[in-house]
Order: structure tokens, then sequence, then C-alpha cells
């Protein structure tokens, strides 16, 4: 992680925490869930990013968590600690199992094996009604909490969420600057020249990919809890679009971009209400424009140069 | 006479189902230097890249003693094969330090902290210049530099084979000539050189064999001596 980066994140934290101090509930919700989408982004970053690889899937693991959580701790009475646990075991699981034989394809054909994964797992919240109750969603999932211990109202939830956040940030730090972030590096790179290397490249991509699938499937037990209610909309296509949009907006593979663009794009709707119906429409021009003229995100930026023809790397 | 370092019987290489290197044969002699050269799309990086595993290929490959047809690349490169390939492949992001680490990924574990620590000192003393710019970022150095870096690189898995494609692509002559003085010391100090070049001179210099390559056959093999001139150099080239 460089200097800057380092610095950045202090700005973020400083900020983060004395923002309940100024900000109304509204705002505070819309930073909780910026908070979730940020977890979810700093893991995708992770395989994107750092690997260099792609996935239109990663909607597909969260789901896990939303879906594991609502179903073990409405259905079975779970505690919401232990069904959050549960359900990441069941998404590195899966993730072992999808990802070994998916990650051996490349480019297209990876992104494509990953959105169908996607799709499968949003056509099972709706088919399997007598789990998920289908189009109807799951309802009355409880707030996060230990024991008898609850969290409650939107400051609880800003701090114990923005904590995960630091958490995950935390995780990701030590990963990238480790040999294994490095060897992510050199796959990101150049695959073969990584093999040539002595890198088992199948090895730390699936490795990557399981990282990053219990990434989501935290943040997804997150958003369960956090909202009480869970349905197939949640996890669908438009997830994606909102996960990438985020993380390309934000920077992709660089330290504090995931956490930029989660906040910047769950707020933006906020800011332009009168054109909600638009929404996708904006999210796509965004990503268009960020992936022509700021490759780098918001991280770009400081090189504005390049958007008169310069080098944009 | 000693056994060869490396010999390929029958390798073949393939891109989906085109034969992009037909049968062929070639061996290496321990601390020699084999250089193979030919037009564009003879076969030559296609050659580097069967004998790394890169490609899907057929024949046999002998390293050391052992058949490592069957092994992936990582294993191979952990066997004692190291490969710069064309366009270096460093990872312009990392610093040079971080680069080189990279180069001893897959002696961790079985090599001790002295032992990368003094590959670190090997690759310093060879090129100075990787010294002075080890905390800058790879991207930033010079053609030159970027392939010194990549040539450290591949010494930080202190391989008893070293593998080249095209080392001088892309740089001036006097870097050129530089690099070439270095292979040449690599090559004093025992580590076996398979080069590829399409300028033929200054490796046919440091060069004990050559193998011609024209349109992915090996068509011929021979003594680096017999190679007298730019006629000669022609002729292999174009054929005839």
């Amino acid at each position: 992680m460089s200097r800057g980066e380092r610095l950045a994140l202090i700005v973020i934290a400083a900020v983060i925490l004395v923002l309940p101090l100024a900000a109304n509930d509204y705002v505070l919700s819309l930073m909780v869930i910026g908070g979730i989408y940020a977890v979810l982004c700093t893991g995708l970053n992770l395989f994107m990013g750092q690997t260099g690889q792609i996935s239109f899937g990663h909607n597909a693991f969260a789901g896990f968590g939303c879906y594991g959580s609502a179903i073990l701790t409405v259905t079975y009475g779970w505690s919401p600690v232990f069904a959050l646990l549960a359900s990441v075991m069941a998404a590195v699981a899966a993730a072992l199992l999808i990802g070994y034989p998916t990650l051996r394809l490349r480019g297209h054909y990876l992104a494509m094996a990953t959105l169908a994964l996607g799709l499968i797992m949003y056509e099972l919240s709706v088919q399997l009604e007598s789990l998920t109750a289908g189009f109807l969603g799951i309802s009355g999932i409880p707030a996060l909490g230990i024991g008898p211990w609850r969290l409650s109202g939107d400051v609880q939830y800003y701090y114990a969420i923005w904590a995960m956040v630091g958490l995950g940030v935390w995780i990701y730090g030590r990963i990238v600057d480790s040999r294994v972030g490095r060897a992510l590096g050199a796959i990101a790179g150049d695959e073969h020249a990584a093999r040539s290397l002595g890198i088992d490249v199948s090895r730390y991509k699936l490795l990557a990919f399981v990282i990053s699938a219990a990434y989501a499937s935290v943040a997804g037990s997150l958003l369960a809890h956090y909202v009480s209610y869970v349905s197939p909309e949640v996890i669908g296509l438009g997830m994606v679009t909102l996960l990438f949009t985020m993380l390309f907006v934000g920077g992709l593979g660089t330290t504090t971009g995931p956490i930029t663009g989660a906040v910047l794009i769950n707020i933006l709707p906020a800011l332009l209400t009168r054109f909600q119906d638009y929404r996708q429409l904006v999210y796509g021009a965004a990503l268009l424009l960020v992936v022509m003229f700021a490759p780098r995100g918001l991280h770009s930026l400081g090189n504005l140069r390049s958007v008169f023809g310069g080098s944009t790397r | 006479m000693s056994t060869p370092l490396l010999q390929a019987t029958d390798l073949s290489a393939f891109y989906g189902k085109v034969e992009a290197l037909k049968p062929c044969n070639i061996f290496i002699m321990p601390g020699e230097a084999v250089v193979a050269f030919g037009p564009n799309g003879a076969g030559k990086s296609t050659l580097m890249r069967a004998l790394m595993g890169l490609v899907a290929s057929r024949g046999r490959v002998v390293f050391d003693g052992a058949d490592i047809a069957a092994l992936s690349t990582q294993m191979r490169a952990r066997a004692g094969i190291a490969f710069v390939p064309e366009g270096r492949g460093i990872l312009g992001p990392l610093t040079v330090m971080e680069n080189l680490e990279l180069g001893a990924y897959g002696r961790y574990g079985r090599a001790s902290r002295g032992e990368i620590k003094a590959s670190f000192e090997k690759a310093f003393d060879l090129f100075p210049r990787l010294f002075e710019r080890r905390n800058q970022k790879a991207g930033s150095l010079s053609g030159g530099e970027q392939q010194m870096l990549a040539i450290g690189r591949a010494l930080m898995a202190n391989p008893r084979l070293l593998l080249l494609d095209e080392p001088s692509l892309g740089l001036a002559p006097r870097v050129i000539e530089e690099i070439f003085v270095k292979l040449a010391q690599l090559k004093r100090e025992g580590i076996t050189l398979l080069l590829v070049e399409q300028k033929a001179p200054p490796a046919l210099e440091i060069a004990e064999r050559a193998y011609v390559l024209r349109t992915g056959k090996i068509v011929a093999a021979m003594s680096t001596r017999d190679i007298e001139g730019p006629e000669t150099l022609a002729r292999l080239y174009l054929g005839g």
C-alpha cells in the first residue's frame, strides 16, 4: 500500500469517526449500506483489481450471506452471528467447488461462467420457495448481535459496519502487502510470467476467489440483518452493475477505491432523486466515462491531463 | 562425455489445432550457451514456451536426468529452469525489489533466508543499476533496465538453465552489448543458457552452438564457429 493510500485511509477513518456528530439518521443509513457494499467491493477488488480476474457472479456469494442468514435466523432460530459464520462457510465451500473448474477459464469465458453463477443463484432464490419464499422474500430477519444483545439504531449499526469495513480493509492490506499479494499481482500482470516464476497460478486464483466470496457473503449477511428483509431482487443482476460501478468509479486495484466508490455510488441516487428512474442509466454512463477517461477511478482524477489525450496510466 | 542438461526429443507444440512447432530434437550440455535463431514466425519463441510448458506440446523433455514433459510450468521453474519471456514480463506497479523477490518465489520454504539474500546480492552485483533503483517502480525503468530486472529476477530462482526469449528486443545497440556482456559473465559462472534471438551476431559471440528454425522446423544445427559471416547468416535465415 502506498503512502498516499495510507494517508487517504487515515482521512477516511477520521471522517467516518466524526460523521455521526453531524449527520442525521437518513445519511447514517446511507452510510451503513455504503459500508456494507464497501466490504463486498473490497473482497471483489482482491479478485478483480489485485489478481486481474473478472467476476460477474459475486452477487451469488452475497446471496449465500443474505439467504443463509435469513433462513438460519428466521426459520431455524439461529443466533445472527452463528448464521453469518455458517453462511460464510457455505459460500467458501461453494467458491472452492465452483472456482476449481471455472477458474481454468480466462477472459470472456470466465466472465460468462461467473455470470451464469449469479443467474443460477437468482433462479434458486426464486424457485426454492419452501426455503426462500420466492419473490415474497424473507422478512423479520433479526438485527445483528451476540447472545441477547442486538444492535439497535443507525448509530450503532454505523459504527459496527464501519468497524467491519476497517477489518476488511486491514485484511486486504495484509494480503496485498504479503508474498501472496505479490503473487496475485504477478498473475494480474502476466499469467505466463507468473507461472515461469514458479507461482502456482491456479491455486492463487482460487484463493483470491474464495477470499472474495467470503467478503461477499459477510456483506450479504450484514445487509440482510440491517434491512431485516431479503428478496431475489437484492441479489439480481442489478447488484452486479452496482458493484462494478462502485469498483471502477472508486478505483480498481486501489485500497481506498472500494470504499469511496461504494459510498459515492450509494449516496448518488439520494442526491439525484429527480432522476431516480434513470438510475441504471446513470450507473452505466458513470462506468463508461470512468473506463474511458479514468481507468483508476477517482484515483485518476489527480491526472486530469489523461482526459485530454495524455496517458491514462 | 557428460549427459545433456536438457534434451528434447520429438518435441512439437500446438496453438489449438495448429502445429506451430514441428517435431524437433534439441539438447543443451551443462554450462553451454546455445542460440536458436531464425526469421519472424519461425517457431523460436514457441520452442521456448514448449520447453517451459507454456503451450500444449508433445514429445519428451528431459532436464537434469528427469522427464519433465508432464510437469506444469511452475514445477519446471522449481526444477531449475528460469525463463525471461519476450517483452520481459516485469510487473510495472511493483518495485525493483518486489519484482526480484517474486523471482525467488519457488524457493521459499526450500532455501534459507541467507541463500535468498545471497541471490539478491548476486543480482545486484551483476546489475548495480538495479540496486540504485531498488525502491523504484519497475514500470518507470528504461527498456534496458527492465531487461536487466527480468534477467535478475530469473536469477533469483537460482536456475541451472536460463531461457531468454529475444533479450535484445527493442534495446539500443549499447544496451544490447551491455546485456550480452552480462550473459557471457553468467555463462562463465556456470549457468547454462538457451537464447532465442533475431539479432544473431551478439548471440553468436557467446554461444557455442546454434539451431536455425524456419516455418516451425529446426532446419540446421551447427557449431557457431561454422557461421563465418553475414552471407552464411543470410543463407541460414532465408534458406537455400
